[in-house]
């Protein structure tokens, strides 16, 4: 019997709230004049550099020498005068690591109160990666881009003067799946479309059946749901889209993992028919907190089975399904693409691999470690993997992602006509499948 | 800990052990003369009649009590794909020594040299055996327990002949003085006993032996079954005999405590004994509810914590984390269980459920010596100035983690061990222990700082109260939140 007292045991439970998601670039950040500058630099390199010396999940760092790496950037230390040429250099050093979740996140950026939500302003339009291109995937009614006259499958060429074109190249150079550069280019796109509520964005675009155009476009204020902040993990807006149709088929999209989600997700559950079907649409959805990949699956079986394992670098953690009571047994379709990140690939490749669900989509992009948030002694904020995921058959995500089972893409034209091919092949698959005995998991009893 | 083949060490050895204990004992039951002054029932009689002649049938009693030292060197084979036991007795008259091997686990030595009953093995390292342990062992390896089988067998009785797979045997009942019933089957034609039913684990499932190929033995005018198979509903165990040598010459040193180890265990033991004062203290407590704050200083987040204790064992843990929301864990003396508003409810089990129930235990830190009975002794730390007496616990379950005492004042300052993380989880931890502070006179640490390889947290105890009443409702498993 272990004599563990229960706090050490009641800390873990935390730890099993890790994140899984990516907190994405941030925009240009105003520089500050910041106290004994030589100090906090130094005191910040240090902290980046030894924490993930202490806690990245491979002691032999995948073959890189993190020691050589850190006295590399180290040299370059002293020329970084400001915080935002720090974050370069940081940001730098986590680079040589080639693995996703290492990031430096600017605390000017970061909303961890109310009154921070209007650094996070919003212009009202989310977009998606079709075809290797950024486009507009859906506009807020009333928002600042459908002011603008902005619309699905417009194609976005250019933020703030930065051609989106331009970056090809060097996104090809990098040593990443085509679904993993999409992810980076889609990313990079959405943090220039959150800004300062006042401050405004410049956008060049190629509308679907119009010329070439430009506009600006004024952030204003993110109404909505925001996550509640978890220590340094800061708050995010909620998007989350339940229902369930009078012909049993209920649809769930949101876009990040958080505590509020399983509210609309158990409601959904309660709602859809014993004979229904569930389209769980994870297309964009970055991650979040991990545990809710378990939780959520619980919901969908009578019986335990595993979504996979985090491993550490002493130690693991499982992610075990636990059925619930009321689950939903019927068919289950999740939607994935190349913005599927982090949680959302864990649930989709442990519920595929447990054959609990059939996944629609494109391919994920394969960025999937387990992170936590840390503040640096400059206020910003380091996220840090900690473990490496592998599925219940033993496949690392990060680096491969998650592969539908039916290949279905979306085109400009779709975007545009306000068709969803995605979705459809997932109905007509739920409705040949929601009328037969579920299957049971294959190797998971 | 885990053989390859899945087995717990623990489970292997006590599986050795009943096994074996079915075939040494197979060889010591005396023929018991009756007691004169009163009459003995002829069922008795019979039985008696029936037992001397299977004494007569191995050698006789004057054979047996002419046993002086014995050699058995077997094997047991579970069956299923488990590893087999490798097991080799020595045994004196009140001495024994045991060694059980198995490619995966090695060699465990249990031992008694007349006055340490001892026991080491070179993963778990170096320990006593406990009271139950040492007892059931000294019985196993009693070779002269033929000459007692009166004590142990008070009551016995003829039953009518059965036929068993074609063969018709003769048994007999008989019954310990604890009411322990025992049913035993005899080959009329040769006298030896071929079967006997034991009680098992459950009632439902007793337990079968088959004593089979009667040999002589070397060194002594006996003769020993050199097979047994043991059978517990669809289990199958099967002991070969390999080797079986009596009176020959034998190294006494072989089952001496080496003296270091020894010496160290007794030191440790002294250490432990120094916590003894908290046992009058701690009889008093009935009930604890503990508020703390963890914290966990790597991600700027804080948990307020609550943790209710009820004698015997009653938990329940509620917490709050920011943006996860409550949770909940507890154990209502028959169920482990565990809520929280992402993940919802689930159940317990293995070694999640041991160690809530570790934790849960009120006498836990009392009863860490004597669920750690292998100890070995680690260097002496000088740590801000003060001596750590370091110990590396094991159990038969495998390697606990290393403790650290203050050689001063014996208070727990550091343990390093895996714990458990979830239902499918193990994280190696390092928890240091500090700001002591004495409650109803009992000495708690009010800081507890724990390191894992993600993260490193922080316990502050912020207040415990005693023996307050608690409804029993709050460690019932809350599925419906």
């Amino acid at each position: 019997m272990r004599m563990m007292p229960a706090f050490v045991r009641v800390g873990m439970t935390a730890l099993g709230a890790a994140w899984g998601g990516l907190a994405g670039a941030a925009e240009e950040a105003r520089q500050g004049e910041v106290p004994l500058w030589p100090e906090v630099r130094e005191q910040t390199f240090n902290a980046v550099w030894q924490t993930v010396n202490d806690s990245y999940f491979d002691a032999t760092f995948g073959g890189v020498d993190w020691a050589a790496v850190g006295e590399k950037y180290r040299r370059h230390l002293p020329e970084a005068d400001d915080k935002e040429a720090l974050r370069h250099l940081l940001r730098a050093m986590l680079g040589e690591l080639r693995k996703t979740h290492f990031s430096i996140l600017p605390r000017e950026m970061s909303v961890f109160t109310p009154a921070e939500r209007s650094r996070a302003g919003t212009v009202g339009l989310a977009v998606v990666c079709v075809g290797h291109e950024i486009a507009v995937e859906d506009v807020v009614p009333g928002s600042p881009a459908a002011e603008a006259g902005i619309g699905p499958g417009d194609v976005i060429l250019a933020v703030d003067g930065l051609e989106l074109a331009g970056l090809r190249p060097w996104l090809e150079k990098l040593d990443a799946t085509p679904a993993r550069r999409d992810l980076y280019l889609t990313g990079l796109v959405s943090s220039h479309l959150q800004g300062s509520v006042g401050s405004s964005v410049r956008l060049q675009l190629r509308p679907a059946h119009d010329a070439e155009r430009s506009v600006e476009l004024k952030f204003t204020d993110h109404a909505g749901e925001w996550t509640e902040p978890m220590g340094s993990l800061p708050s995010v807006p909620i998007h989350v889209i339940g229902r369930c149709e009078p012909d049993g088929l209920a649809y769930l999209r949101f876009n990040v993992f958080a505590r509020p989600v399983m509210k609309d997700f158990r409601a959904l559950v309660r709602q859809v028919p014993a004979d229904g079907g569930m389209v769980i649409d994870l297309r964009g959805n970055s991650g979040g907190l991990t545990v809710m990949a378990s939780g959520l699956s619980g919901w969908l079986s009578d019986h335990s089975f595993s979504l996979g394992a985090m491993h550490l670098r002493e130690g693991h953690m499982g992610f075990t399904v636990t059925p619930q009571s009321g689950a939903f047994l019927g068919p289950v379709a999740v939607l994935i693409d190349s913005g599927s990140a982090s949680t959302s690939e864990i649930l989709a490749a442990g519920l595929q691999e447990a054959g609990r669900a059939r996944i629609f989509g494109e391919t994920s992009p394969g960025a999937a470690l387990p992170s936590l948030f840390k503040a640096l002694p400059t206020g910003d904020l380091l996220q840090h993997a900690i473990a490496d995921l592998q599925t219940p058959h033993g496949q690392l995500i990060e680096g491969g992602g998650v592969k539908p089972d039916e290949v279905v893409a979306r085109s400009l034209d779709d975007l545009a006509a306000g068709r969803d091919p995605v979705l459809e092949a997932a109905r007509r698959w739920i409705e040949s499948t929601r009328h037969k005995p579920a299957v049971p998991p294959a190797d998971s009893r | 800990m885990k053989t390859k083949a899945g087995l717990t060490s623990h489970g292997w050895r006590r599986l050795a052990v009943t096994a074996l204990v079915t075939v040494i004992l197979a060889g010591a039951l005396p023929a018991q003369q009756p007691d004169s002054r009163t009459p003995e029932p002829p069922e008795e009689r019979q039985a008696r009649e029936v037992l001397g002649r299977w004494i007569e049938a191995i050698g006789g009693g004057t054979q047996i009590k002419g046993l002086q030292t014995a050699f058995i060197q077997c094997k047991i084979d579970y069956g299923s794909g488990l590893p087999a036991v490798d097991l080799l007795v020595r045994g004196a008259p009140g001495l024994y020594r045991m060694e059980y091997t198995t490619p995966a686990f090695g060699t465990l030595i249990q031992a008694f040299d007349g006055l340490t009953a001892w026991q080491y093995n070179e993963v778990l390292g170096f320990g006593f055996q406990t009271t139950q342990e040492h007892n059931f062992n000294l019985v196993m390896t009693d070779f002269h327990a033929p000459l007692r089988l009166g004590s142990r067998y008070p009551y016995r009785r003829l039953l009518p002949k059965e036929t068993i797979d074609g063969r018709q045997l003769q048994p007999v009942q008989l019954r310990t003085a604890g009411g322990r019933e025992e049913k035993w089957y005899f080959d009329p034609a040769t006298g030896y006993r071929v079967r006997a039913e034991l009680p098992g684990p459950s009632a439902a499932s007793p337990v079968v032996l088959e004593f089979e190929d009667f040999r002589p033995v070397s060194g002594a005018l006996v003769k020993e079954p050199y097979r047994t198979i043991r059978r517990e509903g669809d289990r199958k165990t099967t002991v070969t005999m390999q080797v079986v040598l009596y009176n020959e010459s034998m190294d006494m040193g072989l089952f001496s405590a080496p003296a270091g180890p020894t010496e160290d265990n007794r030191q440790l033991q002294a250490l432990f004994r120094r916590n003894a004062y908290l046992r009058a203290s701690l009889d008093q407590v009935k009930t604890r509810v503990t508020d703390q704050v963890v914290r966990i200083t790597t991600s700027g987040l804080e948990i307020p914590t609550r943790v209710y204790q009820k004698r015997p064992n009653l938990l329940a843990v509620v917490q709050d984390t920011p943006g996860v929301g409550k949770a909940w864990q507890g154990y209502d003396g028959k169920i482990g269980w565990a809520w929280n508003e992402v993940e919802g409810y689930r159940e317990m089990q293995g070694a999640e459920l041991q160690q809530m129930l570790g934790g849960a235990d009120l006498e836990g830190p009392l009863k860490l010596s004597a669920a750690c009975p292998f100890r070995r002794l680690l260097e002496e730390k000088l740590e801000n100035g003060r001596t750590l007496v370091g110990v590396a616990l094991a159990s038969m379950k495998g390697v606990e983690g290393n403790f650290y005492f203050d050689q001063q004042t014996a208070e727990l300052v550091r343990v390093e061990t895996f714990v458990q993380t979830g239902a499918n989880g193990q994280l190696k931890v390092t928890a240091e222990f500090s700001d002591y502070r004495m409650v109803d006179g009992l000495l708690m640490p009010h800081l507890v700082t724990v390191t894992n390889p993600a993260m490193r947290m922080e316990t502050r105890v912020r207040s415990v109260e005693h023996n307050v009443p608690i409804d029993d409702a709050i460690f019932a498993p809350k599925k419906d939140q």
